[in-house]
């Protein structure tokens, strides 16, 4: 006889099985990076009330951050983003029943996996190339939804993908990008309050998750000198390393990912 | 103060001479939930002075319908309203960008 699992407390939704109700008071979310898109999404999420909210960073606080880090103020200046950003939320929310796990470190090929398993979700706000293809990968081959995030200059972008993985991340974007190709906000610039409003948006899709909502599969763009808003529906392709029918990407190894475009650990 | 502005300087948009329009002009922001991000990222990109208006609804701002939380819808608000202030400060709107710099 096949008996067939039903949660009781969830609901159902035209597009299947929702989540329960009160996900997000358990809700673990892995938040990577606590930088430009960092600071105002683990501020609202945790004004959101979410479960655990383990920040993952190893940075000091630079001036030039602080026009759009905005946990951090000029006497955080030298002092480690994970100390300074985490004391500024339980100042900001102190009612707040979010409980905070920094870690100080990147998201690495040695730790990516066992830190994704842990958590429900991952939101990655990083400002690199590597970063983003590691979270990536490691979110699919640990089967774990993720948001993700980017801004330069006047654009945000963010996407959130399904624990399945189809349309992934690298449906959008092949393979990490040559050096002297990738714009990064430290030489092209970026204006922080349009960093702030990526971060609303990769808040909204990270709740959408929690809430058994979501919007899986589609890149919300926005460009703030134009203010435009644009949602366009992300297609999987056949021949992705990632997702497609013939995956090349299997396992996480270092080669892959410790290009020029990150630092050696 | 020079190290605080770099990375939005670096906008060709902005540059040197829109960091100096921004740190004269003022501004007045609606008051309510959005006025906390705006502040924020007012005050932090160098703006003059920001003085409080009157209270706005966030449910009205132009793209309130992409957000169904609350607390992101908000804080949308806030950065929206931020960032066109921002460009309507350096007159980007009307095509007026200081396109001779940029060259």
């Amino acid at each position: 006889m096949v008996r067939i699992k039903t949660k009781t407390t969830g609901v159902f939704c035209e597009k299947g099985f929702k989540l329960p109700v009160n996900y997000r008071k358990d809700a673990k979310v892995l938040l990577v990076g606590l930088g430009g898109l960092g600071c105002p999404t683990a501020l609202m999420l945790t004004r959101a009330g979410i479960g655990e909210l383990r920040v993952l960073d190893d940075d000091v606080v630079e001036a030039s951050n602080l026009h759009r880090q905005i946990l951090f103020s000029q006497d955080d200046v030298g002092k480690d983003k994970l100390v300074a950003g985490v004391a500024a939320l339980r100042r900001l929310c102190p009612d707040s029943p979010t409980r905070f796990e920094p870690i100080q470190s990147r998201l690495l090929p040695d730790n990516a996996r066992e830190l994704v398993r842990e958590v429900d979700i991952v939101v990655e706000g990083s400002d690199n190339f590597a970063t983003k293809f590691l979270c990536a990968d490691t979110c699919f081959l640990e089967k774990k939804p993720v948001v993700q995030g980017a801004a330069v200059r006047w654009i945000t972008t963010a996407l959130s993908t399904d624990p399945g993985g189809r349309p992934c991340y690298r449906c959008l974007f092949e393979d990490l990008p040559a050096q002297d190709q990738a714009p990064n906000c430290a030489e092209a610039g970026v204006l922080g309050s349009v960093v702030g409003f990526g971060a609303a948006l990769m808040v909204e899709l990270t709740l959408r998750v929690v809430h058994g909502c979501p919007d899986y599969g589609h890149v919300y763009s926005y460009d703030g000198r134009l203010d435009r808003l644009r949602r366009h529906k992300l297609f999987s392709r056949d021949n992705c390393a990632l997702c497609g029918h013939q995956p090349e990407i299997v396992g996480i190894g270092w080669s892959a990912y410790m290009g020029e475009n990150c630092e050696s650990p | 103060m020079t190290d605080l502005h770099i990375r939005q300087k670096k906008l060709r948009e902005i540059g040197d001479q829109g960091q100096l329009i921004l740190g004269s002009a003022s501004a007045t922001i609606p008051a309510g939930f959005t006025a906390e991000p705006t502040q924020e990222y007012l005050h932090r990109s160098g703006l003059g002075s920001v003085t409080l208006g009157k209270e706005t609804d966030p449910r009205e701002f132009a793209h309130a319908s992409y957000f169904q939380f609350e607390v992101c819808r908000d804080y949308a608000a806030g950065a929206w309203f931020a960032t066109q202030l921002i460009v309507e400060i350096l007159g980007l709107k009307s095509g007026s960008c200081n396109a001779k710099e940029s060259l």
